[in-house]
């Protein structure tokens, strides 16, 4: 078990690099593709109307004219070991792993990252939480009830879920329970759990809401067809030819079936989540990690892009093996070397 | 048919002789049972009555249709839910199916009655372990007992069924037991909490056959040690007739026939019952004999003009031929020393492992034989088929095919020799491309071998079409419009198409009832003749095997242990494994049956728990 | 991107917006009888209270917070809060919104008898947020870092490079010997010179930018300066700022609003939260829980329609002139656009009613005739390429096809920025009138990042792409002619990147003209010269005009001073309370 897990480990590090390597080819190449030269590059990051001279000195201080295999590599050193960043005034030491400073800003990159982490960690954890209560429950209610009234309703309710935008929800909800109802914060408010968590559950229901409407539908149709599926093999009437009443046949021996293929893709998407909810985050005014990136990506900003998308890689990775590993444990068909 | 099933008497003859005036514990009177469909409400039971007797044991069998299945159901209150609608006395151990309260019910089922199905991997749940689901049978109706006590009892339950190293493997899950330890949990499983009545529907059919007879030994053994009784549903007459002591037949929700299951077997009255016997392949009828038979009765059809099958003149063949082909000939086959090897990963720590599906096995097919192999599942039976046809590269070893040497060919040469070896394969509902129609299915063959004209292709299909017993009309049709045997009938088609000198059927009729099994066999014979060809015949059933082939080649675990002429090898076994095999058949005369039964339990008796760890 | 879709939710939250229709401001904390547009001319809710917390939002952020490195008139203006220049623009409505008053000097800069020193004295007294004094050579110190270290500090104006006679001093950050910088003297303390290549007579316009705003050496960071900027203002940075996360300003002991001759020191405590979501914010703002957008640039549509349509919250909305010109330039180096009577076709088939419809109508903005932007002191009204009602004169475009050879019309570009609706509805209308004339153009749309960069802000490109026609925009730098010319219509403005002259016009007679406007001491003289160049401009065929963009601004009631300042063309935020 533990061979595997370094092994898988090990791997998630190669993917790492490739995804960089990936990253770092678009952000080179695409530019380039449309005409565009270093010059041009380096007038993306500096004012409005900039001068030749301080074209050219972005340009080598940002090593955009360099050959790409150069920049890769002063990257990956400053992942590895760390690499040194000259302010004008200081020499600021940047210690591994480095992900370099903003193109437009000159903030060092993995603070941000750590800092806007627990934004979007909160939004994830609490918004998963209820989608996965909500979605499942909902979901086992209405295989149960195939066919009636609550089955068609839920569904409806589910497609509505999937079909609205984020947008469209998150600025609905807030209008009506922030500003006329005034019964939650305003969008934009977020506090850390550590200053207080009543405030910051209270100004994060809205997100949560919005997000889980959303995932909650899918998961409520997963669970259904899950549910129906299993329903129907040859143990659930063993179950019922033992005896056990049905409330046993479901919670049981149903759902924990019909549950198995739900955690891999729990899993997967709450790892992905992790890299940012992009549409809640812009919608609430969040200060998470998803419109870290997207901003990013807009501005060109290569150290900001590369930062997230490998903060992100990591997250799927390790989710990835989570729910490999969890997989495992609750089917064990699937256990290696078993 | 009709009176019989509404015989005022119910009462069985004990074995014992004379009847018994306790309560039967099983009593069910004029059950009828529908249910809605697209089509309207079908009827799946219609009219049924039968007693089971404290310790008697009934046999129901049918075919699929028949309405077995659901009046087993219908015995465990397992319809309440479900669209079915049932109507007419059911009593089991004294409760009255029908009105009695979901409470009851539930009481009544594991405790009562207990059922044993028929697809051991798929009953039991894959992701708790076995004690869990046993001491939940235990539990659910002893709920002061604790979880000590019900693993006591499930431990021993366990050891009763036969299971080694019970207290240990316990803890085990399903997927890590064999198909036949699997049935002996779920037989300990129903068990646990010493039902009055155990009810098993199809339980061995899909178990080799020596674990079926372990199973059917078992049953046995367990109605006579806890005075059980014992409800034994199933399609096969042969797997019945050593079992129990009364047997019903059913046939589209009816019973046509019941009665002491000697009497029924020896003089049945009912035509059906009559018909159902004549098809069942017999271990005990030589190759001959059945090759006179099928003759017979074509001439006869052609007598009566009424086969759509005969449009071709048939090639008269020596009714006792003798092995065909002398020695001077050629083989069209010849293999060598051929063997598979596949790497075994060996989990984490350790390195690949070597495992050999087939091992070292040689031998010759002449044109016109039937070779059958015969043996259980890991035998590499079907490995072997593969190999022949080059599905699979042997890892070494030789294959000739009409004095070519194609173990090693590349595909590309391999292409046209694959004309005149062809496969017909085990299931008619997964073989064939559900999208595509079965004239295309037939015909793209044609097209791979480079045909291009498609009023060509056509004709040849049709005409091949009528010639396994379809219509040309049916062309256009999709697989799904066919029964089993119909799609059985297509796959021959597809396969005959190219006029192949080899055909290897890989269990063809296994996935079949009798009747059409039957009827399957009997085509291919004809086919044989017609066309010249040259079977190599796999099978795990003995009695099928036997019917066919000119000779036969017992294989366990990769070897081959005993090749002879057929009729040899049944009469005059002389590998143990073969031995054992022939034991462990079922037979359709009841006191053989028992005979058979005793011998198996002296040859499980001398190596018992060897045995019990190693097969099944 | 994001813009693009929020307007698309647009629609649908104009149907939540009627929900909520009944939300409005908080209670209106007293003050004067406000309506519509009254901000653009007067002081609304004039009060002399203090306290409270006043809370911006943006709906991007800032470009930088270090006063040195910030090139937004939106920042210019925030930074007045912590960061005072030389001088500064009067805090008063109308034209007077446009006097330089002094700050930190005691009066406007003295030039010499040959134009090439301009002295500035500071006040006494004047100390930085940790109490020590302010010296002439902060002032310097900050010049030299803010224009000559382009690798470090590259976001700001370059005017003072350009100007000052310096030779090769290459920054503080490679040169530690200030004295090297010759650019400037400070004979004392007090006193700043600052040495010029040539004489430039709007050179206050210059010292009124936020580069002139004193930094300590020693506090300086260099890149990072903007986490932890040393205040000279009425308030302080309250701890060190990450960008990205909510600024916090307060009180800054050290400060003497005697020095000062605004009075920006009202709120006790001032927020600034980044990154907000547009419409959300203008809920918010009608809502009562947000005070003002910093940005500037007004509201959203869905917002817009819902106000315009209130009378009550209508009476809290500006709709002012942003002092920001929409044109389309037609580059002469792009086929057939060498010849100036096709140039003159397009001028004439211009259709600029449906072009302002592209911009919301009249509260979009005002139709443009000329390249001068109307507040501009000596703005003169022409219409040399008139039209009746502004529609397109068939006549004169066939005349000018005619002229150039291509009666049936030719085929071309037009450019704009992809992710600016109105921008690309406007140069819609565009096309659609001048298909009329069969002139054909082909929509280009480009990503307003790199569109002045590297698209249109790149003659190589632009010549390459063959584009015809390019949508942009314009805002002066400092209200005057020369500050709104010279980057667009000066022939030595022609850069490779950035570039903001698109018509690549380089004609000797408007480059004299600025040129010696620069040295021209006179503003009355400078006016002439102005629409001199305003005319000639329109006179080269290159310019097209269309609108003076006008922005819907909104005042909460319980926002106290509401004006709209001329100077940085929004609400003076350094005037503002709350009503307690």
């Amino acid at each position: 078990m533990i061979t595997y897990i370094i092994r898988r480990l090990f791997a998630g590090v190669g993917l790492l690099l490739i995804v960089s390597m990936v990253v770092f080819a678009i952000f080179f190449l695409i530019p380039r593709l449309a005409g565009t030269d270093a010059d041009g590059l380096a007038a993306r990051y500096i004012g409005k109307s900039p001068t030749p001279e301080a074209i050219a000195a972005v340009k080598e201080r940002l090593n955009l004219d360099e050959p790409i295999t150069v920049q890769y590599g002063e990257f990956v050193k400053g992942l590895v070991v760390g690499t040194e960043y000259d302010s004008g005034t200081d020499v600021i030491e940047c210690s591994a792993p480095c992900f370099g400073y903003s193109f437009k800003t000159g903030t060092e990159v993995w603070p941000q990252l750590i800092d806007r982490l627990p934004v979007t960690a909160s939004l994830a954890v609490g918004a998963a939480v209820i989608w996965l209560v909500a979605g499942v429950s909902i979901g086992v209610l209405s295989a149960l009830r195939r066919g009636t009234a609550l089955d068609r309703a839920a569904m409806m309710v589910a497609l509505a879920g999937v079909s609205l935008p984020i947008f469209f929800t998150g600025l609905v909800s807030l209008a009506v329970f922030s500003y006329y109802w005034g019964i939650f914060p305003p969008g934009g408010s977020f506090t850390p759990f550590t200053e207080n968590p009543i405030a910051w559950a209270h100004g994060l229901v809205l997100p949560w809401v919005t997000l889980a409407f959303l995932y909650a539908a899918m998961y409520a149709r997963l669970t259904r067809a899950g549910m129906l599926d299993t329903m129907g093999e040859d143990f659930i009437r063993t179950a019922r030819a033992k005896g056990l009443p049905e409330r046993t046949v479901i919670g049981k021996h149903a759902l924990r079936s019909a549950l198995t293929p739900i955690i891999t893709i729990f899993g997967l998407d709450f790892g992905l989540m992790l890299g940012g909810a992009v549409l809640t985050e812009s919608t609430f005014s969040l200060p998470g990690l998803g419109k870290y990136a997207v901003d990013a990506i807009r501005g060109n900003d290569l150290p900001v892009v590369l930062g997230v998308t490998m903060f992100t890689a990591v997250f799927v990775v390790i989710a990835n093996l989570i729910v490999d590993l969890l997989y495992a444990w609750v089917d064990p068909r699937v256990r290696v070397g078993a | 048919m009709t009176d019989i099933a509404h015989e005022a008497d119910h009462g069985i003859r004990d074995k014992k002789g004379g009847t018994t005036m306790t309560d039967p514990v099983v009593s069910v009177s004029d059950l009828r049972i529908t249910f809605p469909t697209l089509e309207g409400r079908i009827t799946a039971v219609d009219g049924v009555c039968f007693d089971v007797e404290p310790g008697g044991a009934l046999g129901i069998v049918g075919e699929s249709g028949s309405g077995k299945s659901v009046t087993s159901l219908a015995l465990m209150g397992l319809h309440r839910g479900t669209k079915a609608e049932v109507t007419g006395k059911i009593t089991v151990a004294g409760t009255d199916i029908a009105a009695a309260s979901d409470r009851r019910i539930r009481a009544m089922r594991g405790n009562d009655i207990a059922m044993v199905f028929q697809d051991p991997m798929s009953s039991l749940h894959p992701q708790y372990t076995i004690g869990n689901q046993l001491i939940e049978a235990y539990r659910i109706h002893r709920p002061k007992a604790s979880v000590a006590e019900a693993r006591k009892r499930a431990v021993e339950s366990l050891d009763r069924v036969g299971i080694p190293q019970p207290a240990r493997r316990i803890n085990s899950y399903p997927h890590e037991f064999s198909g036949g330890m699997r049935q002996r949990v779920l037989i300990a499983m129903g068990l646990m909490c010493d039902p009055t009545v155990l009810l098993a529907d199809e339980p061995t059919t899909a178990l080799d056959v020596t674990v079926q007879a372990q199973i059917l030994d078992l049953l046995d053994d367990l109605r006579r040690d806890l005075g059980m009784s014992l409800i034994l549903v199933s399609h096969d007459l042969a797997v019945v007739a050593g079992s129990v002591d009364e047997v019903l037949v059913m046939r589209k929700g009816e019973i046509v026939e019941r009665g002491d299951v000697r009497r029924v077997l020896s003089t049945p009255e009912h035509p059906y019952t009559q018909a159902l016997l004549d098809a069942v392949p017999r271990v005990d009828v030589s190759r001959a004999q059945r090759r006179a038979q099928v003759r017979a009765d074509r001439a006869q059809e052609r007598h009566q003009g009424a086969s759509s099958a005969a449009a071709q003149p048939t090639a008269a063949r020596p009714v006792a031929p003798g092995p065909p082909g002398s020695a001077e000939e050629e083989p069209l086959l010849k293999v060598e020393n051929a063997r598979m090897r596949f790497k075994v990963r060996g989990g984490l720590f350790g390195r690949a492992t070597d495992f050999y599906a087939v091992d070292d096995v040689s031998f010759d097919l002449y044109k016109g034989e039937t070779l059958g192999i015969v043996g259980e599942s890991g035998s590499g039976k079907s490995t072997l088929s593969r190999m022949v046809t080059r599905l699979l590269r042997p890892t070494e070893g030789r294959i000739t095919f009409e004095g070519h040497d194609i173990t090693r060919l590349p595909e590309r040469r391999l292409r046209p020799l694959r004309r005149d070896i062809q496969m017909i394969f085990q299931n008619p509902y997964s073989s064939l491309n559900p999208r595509v129609t079965i004239g295309d299915s037939i015909g793209a063959a044609l097209r791979v071998q480079g045909e291009t004209d498609t009023k060509k292709i056509r004709m040849r299909v049709q005409e091949l079409l009528e010639r396994v017993g379809l219509e040309s009309a049916h062309y256009n049709r999709f697989p799904h419009a066919f029964s089993g045997g119909q799609r059985q009938r297509i796959a021959i088609a597809r396969a005959l198409i190219l006029r192949p000198k080899l055909v290897i059927c890989d269990e063809p009729v296994s996935a079949l009832d009798v009747s059409t099994q039957d009827q399957v066999l009997r085509l291919l014979d004809e086919l044989q003749d017609d066309f010249d060809l040259t079977y190599i015949f796999v099978a795990h059933d003995l009695a099928v095997v036997r019917q066919v082939s000119d000779r036969v080649a017992v294989m366990s675990k990769g070897r081959i242990v005993e090749m002879s002429h057929g009729d040899e090898v049944y009469e005059n076994p002389q590998h143990d494994y073969t031995r054992q095999l022939l034991a462990a058949a079922p037979v359709l005369d009841p006191e053989e049956a028992r005979a058979h039964r005793a011998d198996r339990a002296r040859l499980r008796g001398s190596t018992d728990a060897h045995e019990a760890a190693g097969s099944a | 991107m994001s813009k693009k879709w929020l307007g698309l939710a647009a629609a649908t939250t104009s149907a939540a917006m009627l929900l909520t229709s009944c939300g409005g401001g908080g209670d209106g904390g007293g003050g004067t009888e406000a309506e519509f547009d009254a901000g653009t001319t007067s002081i609304v809710n004039p009060s002399d209270e203090q306290g409270g917390t006043l809370k911006f939002a943006h709906s991007d952020q800032f470009d930088s917070l270090d006063p040195g490195n910030t090139y937004y008139a939106a920042n210019w203006s925030f930074t007045r809060f912590y960061a005072r220049s030389l001088v500064t623009y009067a805090q008063q409505p109308g034209e007077e919104g446009l006097e330089l008053v002094p700050d930190l000097a005691e009066d406007l800069g003295e030039v010499s008898d040959d134009g090439l020193t301009w002295t500035y004295t500071l006040k006494e007294g004047l100390k930085f947020e940790d109490g020590t004094p302010i010296t002439a050579e902060d002032v310097k110190y900050a010049v030299a870092r803010s224009n000559f270290a382009p690798d470090i500090i590259n976001k700001g104006p370059v005017y003072f490079s350009q100007l000052l006679d310096a030779g090769d001093y290459e920054g503080p950050y490679e040169d530690e010997d200030l004295d090297n910088f010759t650019g400037i003297e400070t004979p004392d303390e007090r006193t700043i010179e600052f040495k010029l290549k040539e004489p430039f007579s709007e050179f206050d316009y210059v010292a009124a930018m936020p580069q002139t705003s004193p930094v300590p050496a020693d506090a300086d960071t260099g890149d990072q300066y903007q986490t932890q900027v040393v205040s000279n203002g009425p308030y302080k940075f309250e701890s060190e700022w990450t960008p990205g996360k909510t600024l916090n300003l307060v009180r800054n002991e050290e400060y003497d609003p005697e020095t000062d001759p605004l009075t920006r020191n009202r709120p006790d405590k001032i927020e600034v939260a980044f990154k907000q979501e547009e419409n959300d914010r203008d809920n918010r703002l009608m809502s009562g829980d947000l005070h003002m957008d910093v940005a500037g640039l007004g509201l959203e549509a869905a917002a817009r329609g819902k106000i315009l349509r209130d009378e009550n919250l209508k009476a809290q909305a500006d709709n002012p002139q942003t002092g920001f010109k929409l044109y389309f330039a037609i580059n002469p180096n792009v086929e057939p656009f060498d010849d100036k009577a096709c140039r003159e076709a397009v001028l004439y088939g211009a259709d600029k009613t449906a072009m302002q419809a592209a911009w919301g109508g009249e509260v979009g903005g005002d139709i443009a005739t000329n390249m001068l932007p109307p507040s501009t002191p000596g703005f003169t009204e022409i219409d040399p390429y008139g039209t009746p009602e502004h529609k397109g004169d068939p006549d004169k475009v066939a005349e000018s096809l005619e002229a150039c050879g291509q009666e049936d019309g030719f085929d071309t570009k037009i450019s704009y920025r992809s992710d600016r609706d109105k921008e690309k509805k406007a140069a819609e209308a565009l096309q659609q009138a001048l298909a009329e004339y069969g002139i054909n153009a082909e929509l280009k749309g480009y990503e307003a990042g790199t569109y002045t960069s590297e698209q249109a802000g790149s003659p190589a490109f632009v010549e390459k792409e063959e584009l015809g026609i390019m949508a942009y925009g314009w805002g002066s730098d400092w209200p005057s002619g020369y500050g709104f010319f010279q980057q667009i219509v000066h022939g030595d403005s022609i850069k490779g990147a950035g570039n903001s002259n698109l018509s690549e016009l380089d004609d000797p007679e408007i480059n004299e003209l600025l040129d010696e406007a620069a040295v021209t001491d006179d503003p009355a003289q400078r006016e002439e010269m102005y629409a001199e160049v305003d005319a000639l401009a329109m006179d080269s065929a290159t310019l097209l005009p269309y609108l003076d963009q006008k922005a819907l601004l909104f005042r909460p009631e319980n926002v106290t001073n509401v004006f709209f300042g001329e100077s940085f063309k929004m609400y003076d935020y350094s005037a503002m309370g709350l009503a307690q």
